[in-house]
């Protein structure tokens, strides 16, 4: 092959790329550019002109969304995920920890079966689950949706943050065993300021699947003092069938924290990915 | 500063035993490299007096305590490791300190211990940077001074010069020997190059595959190896180990030819006339003169000296090292003579020496 339809073979494949990456960007993005604009619009504006510019920009869709129940929702999403990322780090931390540096017996099995719990689909244990928080007396509680969330969400984590782990020098733990620390300092002021980047990426990945998270949210909370954004929204939109300006907004407004977290986060995200991938 | 003693050290992983009984002792204040090549278990030693590897069998003591089961931090050892295992979101200062914090030392106390350390080092303007921003040396050197701060009992090293560059290699070399001059400290030192064990140790602990090959003074063991392994080992350029026939014998010398290169060498154990025999002669034991004739394949020429490769009549290779510059395309081949009572004489089955 000439030097030159290298050249032109090379161009063609950017073009394809560059096309490809192109199409995906669209196919993702335009909902949320079409969401956004018509939170600005009334009705009539929104039928009228669905991909146009909003003639006057109704910002009070936004205070109308949020006074319509939004803002409690949102709350409560925010309570669940935090809550949520918090205790499924650390326990994943810890099972990381102790799966990369420890050595006991059935390491090898307890770690499988810590996967293992990432191939079971959320649905299989609704009912179970639902029995369990009835009984339990956690049905119409955030911890119905808490704990569910961590369980399901351990296995991935837990492989993440170790794949991360096997990556540190294993030197430096004995060098502090040399120094006198015991496990848990180590891991307090050796391993965990180590692993900020993937406890961000790992947090990151976490909040997004809690926060868009919907089967157990509808199944196991029912009152509106509980009730997450995901099924929020979904009552907000039967009751608001008549003003889509205001439902947009709700919608929006429900996209906002999560999507601002991606935003600012998502070299982390990309990273937490990739060490997970590669490793 | 602590007394040391390797009592018939085993380790053993299943069926493979890296360890194989090794007895070693070490006096105060003394500086032991064991020196051996990859795969012979110093480090695997190394990690057994530190704590980090469990011993299989037989016992170490520490100024005359048993130590098998103590846990490393009250061993009282530090230790700097091969990739000076710096904790990287730690300063200079902390990694430094962090022995210290953990033993709850009081405060002045320990930026008393990390001042004088640095200053030993001279680590001063360092203190505030992270590993990441200093150099090999530098953090070579940081490794040193967190094991310092400790004020150990004994001082190991686990390959702390292979990461360097050969003139920064060579620095820290002459920077260790000032600093066991200085702490006065008990030194365990492991590594497979033979010119820091050479150069730094006052004891040299040879060992291949788990076993002590030879113990003793570096220069005792430059001149007197105790088999063809450490006559091979020690030294640079290798000892020429040559295949030789005993021609004749007379009270306590033999007299050997290898083709061509013949030479009386005292023995304590006189081989029978007719014998086959390693001869050792190390390549700056051999002079220009009348005798074997080597037919020179490559020569390297350092300016002070060259070191000719060839062959002898019988195409056993064979390295000399030669004064000022030779160029033998144009000297027309080289004939070599043994410097008198320089060689020695192995058994040709066993390896061990005569």
């Amino acid at each position: 092959m000439t030097a030159r339809s290298l050249t032109a073979l090379a161009v063609a494949n950017r073009i394809l790329l560059w096309a490809v990456f192109l199409t995906l960007a669209v196919i993702c993005v335009y909902p949320m550019i079409w969401l956004f604009l018509n939170a600005f619009k009334t009705t009539n504006d929104m039928f009228a002109a669905t991909w146009g510019l909003p003639k006057v920009w109704h910002w009070e869709n936004f205070s109308t969304a949020w006074n319509y129940g939004i803002s409690r929702y949102l709350l409560n999403s925010l309570i669940v995920t935090t809550a949520t990322v918090l205790i499924e780090l650390t326990l994943a931390t810890m099972a990381a920890y102790a799966l990369v540096v420890l050595n006991f017996r059935a390491k090898a099995a307890i770690y499988t079966l810590i996967l293992g719990g990432a191939i079971l689909p959320p649905e299989v244990s609704l009912i179970p689950l639902f029995r369990v928080m009835a009984e339990t007396g956690l049905y119409n509680t955030y911890f119905a949706l808490i704990l569910p969330n961590v369980a399901f969400g351990l296995p991935f984590t837990t492989f993440l943050i170790r794949a991360y782990m096997t990556g540190i020098p294993g030197e430096l733990r004995e060098a502090a065993l040399m120094d006198g620390a015991g496990e848990a300092r180590i891991f307090r002021e050796v391993y965990l300021p180590l692993c900020r980047p993937i406890l961000a990426s790992a947090g990151l990945i976490s909040a997004m699947r809690v926060w868009n998270e919907f089967i157990f949210a509808l199944t196991f909370v029912e009152s509106e003092t509980v009730k997450t954004v995901t099924i929020g929204v979904m009552s907000f939109a039967v009751a608001l069938r008549a003003d889509w300006g205001v439902l947009m907004a709700g919608l929006a407004l429900s996209i906002l924290p999560i999507l601002a977290t991606f935003l600012i986060m998502q070299r982390q995200f990309v990273g937490g990915l990739t060490s997970g991938a590669v490793k | 500063m602590a007394y040391m003693q390797i009592k018939a050290i085993a380790k053993q992983y299943g069926t493979y035993e890296a360890v194989r009984g090794i007895d070693i002792d070490i006096a105060e204040r003394e500086f032991v490299v064991i020196v051996g090549p990859s795969g012979c278990g110093k480090s695997t030693l190394l990690r057994m007096i530190a704590g980090l590897e469990s011993i299989s069998r037989g016992e170490l003591l520490i100024d005359g305590q048993r130590m098998n089961d103590v846990r490393p931090a009250d061993r009282g050892i530090a230790m700097v490791f091969q990739s000076y295992a710096l904790y990287p979101h730690k300063t200079v200062e902390q990694n430094m300190g962090f022995a210290l914090k953990v033993a709850k030392t009081p405060k002045d106390e320990a930026a008393r211990k990390i001042a004088r350390a640095a200053e030993i080092l001279q680590l001063g303007p360092l203190m505030k940077r992270l590993p990441k921003e200093l150099s090999g040396g530098q953090r070579q050197r940081v490794a040193i001074g967190r094991a310092i701060v400790r004020n150990p009992k004994v001082f190991l090293f686990d390959e702390p010069l292979s990461n360097l560059d050969a003139s920064l290699r060579l620095q820290m070399r002459i920077e260790l020997a000032q600093l066991h001059r200085e702490l006065q400290a008990t030194m365990v030192y492991v590594t497979h190059d033979q010119i820091e064990a050479m150069t730094l140790a006052d004891k040299i602990v040879v060992l291949r595959d788990g076993l002590v090959e030879q113990i003793g003074a570096p220069l005792e063991i430059y001149r007197h190896p105790a088999n063809t392994f450490v006559a091979g080992f020690i030294g640079s350029p290798k000892m020429n180990l040559l295949k030789a026939r005993v021609t004749a014998t007379e009270s306590g010398t033999a007299r050997v030819d290898a083709a061509g290169l013949v030479c009386d060498v005292a023995v304590d154990h006189l081989p029978a006339v007719g014998a086959e025999v390693t001869l050792g002669i190390r390549p700056e034991h051999l002079v220009a003169g009348p005798g074997a004739s080597v037919e020179v394949q490559a020569s390297e020429r350092l300016g002070g000296m060259t070191y000719a490769y060839g062959r002898l009549a019988d195409g056993q290779p064979v390295t000399v090292q030669l004064d000022g510059e030779h160029d033998f395309a144009a000297d027309g081949g080289l004939t070599v003579q043994p410097q008198p009572g320089r060689a020695h004489l192995f058994s040709g089955d066993s390896g061990l020496r005569l």
